[in-house]
């Protein structure tokens, strides 16, 4: 039963006072009616206030819990609770100074005398703002890496079923090199959680190097910017597939040279993308697309918003880009590296 | 149908132009941003979208298909990231990734036959 006169038969008792302020939990003691008879010094400065301010008023009233009316309901309701011998916890938002919000683990028990009589009711909190946060960060976490997770399940299904339709010679050897790509520019990202980008001549490096074999006439060259994950691994992606078919009938072959370079915007806020190899003279009549061209087009138009022109003679090929490319870059502002 | 694939992976995005092909469907071509997509859905006469949520210009998956449903295009979700639809997303159909061509061809199917209908 609520008081509804708030007269309280208690008078601050001194050494119950120092126990609850010797506390680090927020602490109140109150009448089996609601009625706020003392409260911890870190409670009370944590709201601003003085104990002046609550004592003998409704406990649900105070500073701490007038931002929720719905709330202010819990409370009188496991007031009542309390006053009948139950103990209630849960985890409340709280009010505090500068109307700032905390995350408090609150209970309510009874304290009883001899005679198991209810004498007063022990309101107690602990601030559980970090641990919630902290909760928070880690379910946002999970959630994000159950979504990579299935990125990398499409991508695969994918590349695989690509593979199958549109691949030439040993299908499954030219499915786990494409995984190979994808793992080696990953491997650029350590665990994911802290490297978001990548310049472009690392993640070209990491797909090449299969292919070098100690060939020298290669160069690339790369602009200051850093590209963000997903589109580095589309990108690593096209420089396999290139590299692959270089490796096949081009430079990477027969020693031709090679020169790959991705800009970083210019003046125009155009970047350009080429991939330029010469080699010894051989016939393109009989040139058939497999996968990685129609791949490369459509991964280089999509990722730089421009139209890539591909140049095929005898003795060099050049596939060359120049587009807008607005989200390939992580922002000067992003995330850490 | 007429099938516009909104997808910035350009992998997934030519996987799900062959099914879509494969299940007898005319893929009219693909977008990376919310925006183009809009303007091509339009465009080029759209019976149907197929929006990833996660595009080229951040998460603006859930806002296109409102923004499509306003014109009258149905659209399918095909996402890793269902999870960030609102309860009213206005989407004919949600699939998850890494989605099956059975489960799209059939989706596909079924809303071909209620537009018939």
């Amino acid at each position: 039963m609520v008081d509804n006169n708030l007269e309280a038969p208690w008078h601050l008792d001194k050494r119950a006072h120092d126990i609850i302020n010797a506390t680090v939990a927020f602490a109140a003691i109150l009448s089996p009616g609601g009625a706020t008879l003392d409260v911890s010094k870190n409670a009370l400065d944590a709201a601003g206030i003085s104990l002046t301010d609550i004592v003998d008023r409704r406990f649900w009233e105070g500073y701490w819990f007038g931002h929720d009316p719905a709330l202010q309901a819990r409370l009188r309701d496991v007031v009542e609770r309390g006053a009948r011998g139950e103990t209630s916890r849960f985890d409340i938002e709280v009010r505090v100074r500068g109307d700032r919000r905390l995350i408090v683990d609150f209970q309510i028990a009874p304290l009883r005398d001899e005679n198991g009589r209810v004498t007063e009711l022990i309101a107690s909190g602990f601030d559980v703002s970090e641990r919630e946060r902290q909760k928070e960060n880690l379910n946002s976490a999970l959630r994000e890496t159950s979504h990579r997770i299935k990125n990398i399940l499409s991508t695969l299904s994918a590349m695989g079923r690509m593979t199958l339709i549109h691949g030439k010679g040993d299908l499954f050897d030219g499915f786990l090199k494409r995984l190979d790509a994808l793992a080696a520019v990953h491997s650029i990202f350590g665990d994911g959680s802290k490297i978001s980008s990548a310049p472009f001549d690392a993640i070209t490096r990491q797909v090449l190097n299969p292919f070098l074999h100690g060939h020298e006439k290669v160069e690339v060259i790369s602009g200051k910017k850093r590209i963000l994950r997903d589109q580095a691994k589309q990108l690593g992606l096209c420089i396999h597939e290139l590299a692959t078919n270089s490796s096949k009938h081009g430079a990477l072959h027969d020693g031709g040279t090679l020169s790959v370079s991705f800009t970083d915007p210019d003046g125009d806020g155009v970047t350009h993308f080429s991939w330029s190899e010469t080699h010894a003279p051989k016939d393109t009549g009989s040139y058939t697309e497999g996968f990685g061209l129609p791949y490369v087009r459509n991964a280089l138009r999509s990722l730089l918003m421009g139209e890539p022109v591909i140049e095929m003679q005898s003795d060099r090929f050049q596939i060359l880009v120049d587009g807008p490319a607005p989200h390939i870059f992580e922002p000067l502002e992003g995330p850490g590296r | 149908m007429r099938v516009l694939i909104c997808e910035d992976n350009a992998l997934i995005a030519m996987d799900l132009r062959e099914m879509v092909e494969e299940a007898g469907h005319e893929a009219v071509g693909t977008a990376t941003t919310s925006d183009i997509c809009f303007d091509r859905a339009q465009a080029m006469r759209a019976d149907i979208v197929l929006v990833d949520l996660n595009l080229a210009d951040g998460r603006t998956g859930p806002v296109l298909v409102k923004r499509l449903a306003g014109e009258g295009i149905p659209s399918i979700v095909v996402s890793g990231e269902l999870d960030y639809l609102p309860e009213d997303h206005g989407a004919l159909a949600l699939l998850e990734k890494p989605v099956s061509y059975v489960s799209l061809r059939d989706t596909l199917s079924r809303h071909d036959r209620s537009a018939k209908t």
